[in-house]
């Protein structure tokens, strides 16, 4: 009988141990005071002072004053250059690996596949956008053109991925492969998921193809394959991808 | 004669497949780098705004560049992206105040610069604003386009590169108004860390600059924790998803959490009085609770093993 009260008293120590140290852990990693005027913050010693009127609407605090955005006056004007509270004034910088992509002599339902990689430095921005979009089909002097995919199921557009696999579907076509933390837009998030490129002399809207807070890497591949039908002859177009920092 | 035939037959087989093997053009890319990120320009007109951009050529090839001026408006998305409005939607009051824009190189104004491998160029953009201006936003890109010259004899696709920086012009700005739209996060949680969305709504004529923080107090009061917003530029009558100044989204990393907790949103634009939003959360860590219950569990049945003996 002593075995067991001593043995069960020493149980609900440790659970009290337990609930203790489990509960009292995250006051300890606070490490904090504060009250209606102030807050004092524990391992990276911070402070910041309030100026409370009563009414929360009217609260304001004091910005950093080590800002580095180029400000400027001129007449009548004035010029902010850079954003505000970002201390570095790094460039933002766009890498394209090839700047020509050549198919080779195409073959009926023989896919041809080429890769682009594109290399973003964010540089002192809030992330950024890549938008895509080619000047027409690829179209050869005759004005044959290899029509945009569709895709296996018919189904894909400039704003709309589907899966391009089949030998039998034709077109031309690409998708976006995230090399590293790079932000393809989740339209390619599934293997052989394709879109076509926005067209601009059809007045398609320009299609971000990465958005990304983070500097990366994506791979952009293009895919083209021609049906029996298709003219032989020398198909081109152009291809234009702009990188532009977020607001 | 038998090896003539053999060696006639490799040779043909060569030729064809060098004849027939797509001829890879390896036209090497180019790398351009601009500063600065973004161009905010507030004005009462006349004014003959002045503001250098930087431009760079990081490649080890010249590169001959062109520019163009695209007018955008916010992404539906609300996420900070910029739209660019289709040639078709372009008003005469675009054309005409794009048209007041140039590019100035060592003070002439210029449509295309050579920039050689490495070298960097200060240029300037010079907008004309007459005193008759209409007092709304406008907003542009400037895009500088690299374009490889090269023309194969097989089908191809020419890449143009293009890299430009975001220009945001305010006429005749009037008073500023914003709000929070949407301030929340999951109501209970199991643990951290804690994910809030915040979104902040411009509701006026004018472009405004927004940032902020998140006070996060415990149930007795205590701070434990801040996220800080990162900047973010929210156009005319439209409205942007914050972000931290981290990563892109709102998150609070602390991971054991208990309790009832009250997270506190300050929002401050363009030194305009500070927005405030709370909202609260329960966390209830399952995990240790389970854990806890079966000792408990287990206890008991020791002690009751330990009673019948």
């Amino acid at each position: 009988m002593k075995i067991t009260s001593s043995y069960f008293r020493i149980a609900l120590a440790l659970i009290l141990i337990i609930i203790a140290f489990t509960i009292l852990r995250n006051r300890t990693l606070a490490q904090s005071a504060s009250n209606n005027s102030y807050i004092i913050q524990g391992g990276e010693i911070e402070q910041k002072t309030f100026t409370n009127s009563g009414d929360s609407s009217t609260e304001s605090f004091d910005k950093s004053s080590d800002k580095t955005t180029n400000i400027y006056f001129g007449e009548n004007y004035q010029v902010t250059a850079g954003f505000e509270e970002i201390e570095d004034n790094q460039p933002f910088s766009f890498s394209v690996s090839n700047t020509l992509i050549d198919y080779g002599l195409l073959t009926p339902t023989n896919p041809v596949s080429r890769t682009t990689d594109l290399i973003i430095s964010k540089g002192s921005s809030r992330g950024y956008s890549v938008f895509a979009f080619a000047n027409r089909q690829l179209s050869d002097v005759n004005n044959n053109s290899i029509p945009d995919t569709t895709c296996d199921n018919g189904t894909c557009s400039e704003t709309s991925s589907a899966q391009w696999s089949g030998n039998l579907s034709f077109g031309f076509g690409y998708r976006c492969e995230n090399s590293d933390s790079s932000g393809c837009t989740g339209d390619f998030s599934k293997a052989d998921y394709f879109k076509q490129f926005a067209n601009d002399s059809k007045s398609k809207q320009y299609q971000a193809i990465i958005n990304s807070f983070d500097s990366g890497k994506a791979k952009i591949e293009y895919k083209v394959n021609i049906s029996n039908n298709q003219a032989k002859s020398s198909y081109s177009n152009s291809i234009t991808f702009i990188a532009i920092p977020n607001l | 004669m038998r090896l003539k035939s053999k060696i006639f037959l490799a040779g043909s087989v060569l030729i064809i497949i060098l004849l027939f093997t797509p001829k890879i053009i390896n036209a090497s890319g180019y790398s351009l780098s601009i500063y600065p990120t973004i161009i905010k320009i507030k004005t009462n007109p006349p004014a003959t705004v002045k503001a250098g951009v930087r431009i760079k050529n990081l490649s080890d090839n010249p590169v001959e560049l062109g520019y163009v001026l695209k007018p955008f408006v916010a992404s539906e998305k609300n996420s900070g992206q910029v739209k660019y409005l289709l040639y078709s939607d372009y008003t005469s009051k675009n054309t005409n105040f794009l048209q007041g824009v140039r590019i100035l190189e060592n003070d002439q104004t210029i449509s295309k610069i050579i920039l050689s491998p490495k070298q960097e160029k200060n240029l300037t953009i010079v907008i004309d604003i007459p005193r008759e201006e209409e007092s709304i936003d406008r907003y542009f890109s400037l895009v500088f386009l690299a374009k490889n010259q090269d023309k194969p004899d097989s089908s191809y696709s020419r890449i143009v590169q293009g890299i430009g920086t975001n220009v945001l012009i305010s006429i005749n700005p009037q008073g500023h108004k914003a709000k929070i739209k949407d301030f929340s996060t999951s109501p209970f949680v199991s643990g951290g860390p804690v994910k809030f969305s915040v979104e902040v709504e411009n509701m006026e004529r004018n472009f405004i600059n927004a940032s902020g923080y998140i006070i996060i107090n415990n149930i007795f009061g205590q701070t434990v924790g801040k996220v800080n917003l990162g900047p973010r530029n929210i156009l005319a009558k439209s409205a942007v998803k914050m972000s931290s100044k981290e990563n892109n989204d709102v998150i609070w990393t602390e991971n054991f959490l208990l309790g009832s907790y009250k997270a506190k949103l300050y929002v401050n634009y363009d030194n305009y009085p500070t927005l405030s939003e709370e909202t609260r959360f329960i966390a209830i860590p399952a995990k240790p609770i389970i854990i806890l219950t079966i000792a408990g569990f287990i206890i008991i049945f020791i002690k009751n093993r330990y009673k019948t003996h």
